[in-house]
């Protein structure tokens, strides 16, 4: 099956940070870079989603790949890395290679984190060293427009003044750039939609430089987002207290 | 509200949001296969509250798999809201 195209682009500048990210135009083999649970995996997965599936898997695998063997010195294939998906909490891995000891398998399963995002046809993936950068996530989502009643459900009072004060032709951006911080923020953390995002306040207190709020609480945080084309990328890192 | 009503109710915000066949829409099918993103997530979560005047617990999403938990959820929800 073919099914991808892949493309490195570095939207955000962070350090010892690897992206990765795929488009779905044909050119790899889904044995190039799934392990065998996930080929058994994929014939029960539903057409509609599998390139997107697939992408998201790839870019994943490509990222945590470009990750292990900056930070340990070793050489793994995507189809020895198989991803553990979790509903609404953060992704795991596993390493299958043989040529690692089943120790050192360990430690780097639990040193890497990584995190995925899908919109459209796009699917971008990081994935860093938890003791050198702490948690991440990260969110891409297609500028898109959003009802009144939807954006003032995800937005606090303070997020949804301010976004009512722009011109037209500059709230969904500011929707659409405000969920994608948010959302970036529950994947570095795990919690996922387990928590409501009117729980998360991200403020701009000068020119692209941001506070983080969750439950009024300041969050130590580094932000970053970019637009690239129609989609806006935001990355979000906790540092390790 | 009958649990026929319920599922109706369902299949209609479903297949409205995501333009699926209704047919797609049975009871074991998997919420992670027919929505696309976390948005369309959230404006979902939304129109449930909207059409069954629920508050969702957003802890209670982790143990909605499929589209059956859905159907018990608000089941339960609304049980829940009537013995009150």
């Amino acid at each position: 099956m073919h099914v991808l195209n892949n493309k490195k682009i570095q939207p955000l500048s962070l350090d010892r940070v690897i992206f990765s990210t795929t488009f779905q135009a044909a050119d790899t083999s889904a044995e190039d870079f799934l392990s065998k649970n996930e080929l058994n995996y994929l014939h029960t997965y539903p057409k509609n989603k599998l390139l997107s599936w697939c992408a998201g898997r790839r870019a994943a695998k490509m990222a945590i790949a470009e990750c292990v063997a900056e930070n340990f010195n070793l050489f793994l294939e995507p189809y020895e890395i198989e991803l553990i998906p979790r509903q609404f909490q953060k992704p795991g891995f596993s390493i299958s290679s043989k040529s690692i000891s089943i120790e050192n398998r360990g430690t780097i399963e639990s040193a890497i984190v990584f995190s995925i995002s899908h919109s459209q046809n796009t699917t971008i993936a990081l994935a860093c060293d938890l003791n050198l950068n702490g948690m991440m996530g990260i969110d891409v989502e297609h500028v898109r427009s959003f009802a009144p009643r939807t954006a003032e459900a995800f937005l606090t009072a303070d997020e949804f003044y301010n976004y009512r004060k722009l011109p037209l032709s500059r709230q969904d951006e500011q929707a659409t750039r405000l969920w994608c911080i948010k959302e970036a923020y529950l994947k570095a953390t795990g919690y996922g939609l387990r928590i409501h995002p009117q729980r998360v306040e991200i403020l701009e207190t000068e020119y692209q430089k941001y506070v983080l709020k969750k439950d009024g609480r300041v969050i130590q945080s580094s932000i970053q987002w970019a637009l690239q084309d129609t989609f806006v990328v935001s990355c979000v890192q906790i540092p390790k207290s | 509200m009958t649990n026929k009503e319920i599922q109706e109710k369902v299949i209609n915000i479903f297949s409205t949001f995501f333009n699926i066949d209704r047919a797609v829409i049975v009871p074991e099918a998997i919420l992670a296969h027919i929505v696309r993103d976390s948005i369309q997530l959230f404006e979902v979560v939304i129109e449930f509250e909207r059409e069954f005047g629920l508050q969702v617990k957003y802890d209670d999403l982790i143990k909605i798999i499929t589209v059956q938990d859905v159907y018990d959820y608000i089941t339960s929800q609304l049980k829940e809201a009537k013995s009150e």
